[in-house]
């Protein structure tokens, strides 16, 4: 109830913003946002929310406010708010809280909830106007795991080094943790991707390190960089198995030891293409154990060092434009099976009405099965398409 | 001979084609000096520095002395000084700022509608960078410190 009423609250005052186009609210803090809502449907299958009948359980929204206390000094937050089929149904949590102190252009501090640097787009995910497509390539950021891998608390240092005449490294380097809940996307997602009926005490990167480069080569617009991050989690969960003819639910603790995600990326940004394409290796060593013996039942591994996506855009007018990406996620390097596995095709348009308002198309042309839920009659298909829609405003 | 879409795949093809042979549009042609406030301690940017710190790449003049980018709403001026000292589509242009707004990082900027606003906001603050049309008359505590 008290959710619902700050809803509304920060709906009314978004709205109100919007129709008179205020950037500040106040001379030193300046107030933007967002709201979008989107529509999916899937030939085949469900994913990411009920598609198989078509869902608008895919909308966010959010708020934020800028204050400069000194030139060198800044302080703000963010107020966010999604739901994507039955993840984060709208609850509003703060999505990026920090303040940052920018000594030189090579050296800067930032402290608090800090949205990660990982890849090229995972800061600015929750930003349907920031990009052509309405869903980033799966290969890279899959879905559920956004509200873990999103926002970390904690510190970095960043900074932009000259390097003379080879252009100039951006970095960001630093230590944080984050927050996982048994309701979250990442839980839901590793209770679909494992066959496990509950998952309870999950402990997602209480401690994260991690280092972001992006070298912005002397070509213009052409830079390449990488991200890599390590971090341990573990959880329990419930695990039906088939014994013979009957199915009990086994307790298992699941604990990764090492978890890496590695990504090297590259964008290439002329006259009115945009090119890029990112890698995603994630390992870890995890190990499997009876919930309540103790007993270690099964190693659990993953390498998902055959994922990529490489994507073109391009903008037509001030009004349109359109993009295209191939995407492939591969759990394992040698598996065979289509529940390890999702390439998409995916080609988007994007009609930018004015500057704080556009509207997006996208069909992605499916192969594969991970991720997926079966449809309506409890079938799995391997080949699908999933199309989507999506109207934001932003100021 | 009747072309006909055979696949999924000759859309997407199609769709590609339209892209590789569309033209750049051609934005304004006004002339745009840079002006920043006189305690500025630059007195001339290169077209290079001009860009970095229009792309949010270059945030502090010194030591704890941070830019502000003042951006013009004034569509013509913004996208002549694009076209003149940016060399991208104003919507790459837009999305940089935007990205820094949305994601709280970046430089600080600020739009202002109004050239004579944009002039004096400029003049009185502090680390304060903007553009305007090269033959604006200037008050005195504003300086020019980039002309092509």
């Amino acid at each position: 109830m008290r959710t619902m009423y700050l809803y509304k609250i920060l709906t009314c005052l978004m709205i109100w913003l919007m129709v008179n186009h205020q950037a500040a609210l106040a001379e030193d803090v300046q107030v933007h946002g967002f709201i979008s809502q989107g529509y999916l449907k899937t030939d085949h299958n469900n994913f990411l929310a009920e598609t198989d009948d078509g869902s608008f359980q895919f909308n966010e929204m959010g708020i934020n406010f800028t204050a400069y206390p000194t030139s060198s000094l800044k302080i703000g937050c963010q107020f966010f708010a999604m739901d994507l089929g039955d993840v984060g149904n709208d609850t509003i949590v703060v999505n990026w809280a920090f303040a940052e102190y920018h000594y030189q252009n090579w050296l800067g501090f930032r402290a608090g909830l800090i949205k990660t640097p990982f890849g090229l787009y995972n800061d600015t995910r929750d930003y349907d106007s920031l990009r052509t497509a309405i869903f980033l390539p799966t290969s890279n950021y899959i879905e559920l795991l956004r509200d873990t891998l999103n926002t970390t608390k904690g510190i970095l240092i960043f900074g932009n080094v000259p390097l003379g005449p080879v252009g100039s490294l951006k970095y960001q380097i630093g230590t944080t943790g984050t927050q996982t809940s048994p309701e979250s996307g990442s839980a839901k997602f590793l209770k679909s991707a494992n066959g496990f009926s509950e998952i309870s005490d999950i402990v997602v990167g209480e401690r994260i390190y991690g280092f972001h480069f992006q070298w912005m080569t002397p070509v213009d617009g052409l830079s390449f960089g990488m991200t890599y991050e390590t971090f341990d989690y573990g959880f329990d969960a419930i695990k039906p198995t088939r014994i013979g003819d009957v199915i009990i639910d086994v307790p298992i603790t699941f604990k990764a030891h090492e978890a890496d995600y590695l990504v090297f990326f590259g964008e290439y940004i002329w006259n009115n293409w945009v090119f890029a394409a990112e890698t995603y290796r994630h390992t870890e060593d995890s190990d499997v154990y009876h919930g309540t013996s103790g007993a270690f039942l099964q190693s659990a591994d993953v390498d998902t060092r055959k994922s990529f996506y490489v994507k073109v855009s391009y903008r037509f007018t001030d009004w349109l434009e359109t993009g295209y990406y191939y995407s492939r996620f591969q759990l394992q390097p040698d598996t065979d099976l289509d529940t390890e596995k999702l390439k998409e095709h995916c080609l988007s348009f994007r009609f930018d009405i004015n500057p704080y308002w556009l509207f997006k198309l996208e069909a992605h042309l499916m192969n594969g099965e991970f991720g997926v839920q079966p449809d309506n009659d409890g079938h799995i298909y391997n080949e699908w398409v999933l199309y989507a829609a999506k109207m934001s405003f932003s100021f | 001979m009747i072309f006909r879409w055979k696949s999924k795949g000759d859309i997407l093809l199609f769709c590609l084609a339209i892209m590789l042979f569309t033209a750049f549009d051609v934005l304004g042609e006004a002339q745009i000096a840079i002006i920043a406030n006189k305690d500025v301690p630059a007195d001339h940017l290169t077209p290079e520095a001009i860009k970095k710190i229009f792309l949010g790449d270059t945030t502090n003049w010194n030591a704890n002395e941070g830019i502000i980018v003042v951006l013009s709403k004034d569509e013509t001026v913004q996208g002549a000084f694009i076209k003149q000292y940016i060399k991208r589509t104003p919507y790459q242009f837009e999305n940089v700022w935007r990205r820094n707004l949305f994601t709280g990082k970046g430089a600080r900027s600020i739009r202002i509608s109004n050239m004579e606003d944009l002039i004096q906001f400029v003049a009185t603050t502090k680390g304060a960078i903007g553009y305007v049309p090269a033959d604006t008359n200037l008050p005195s505590n504003v300086k020019i410190i980039g002309k092509e």
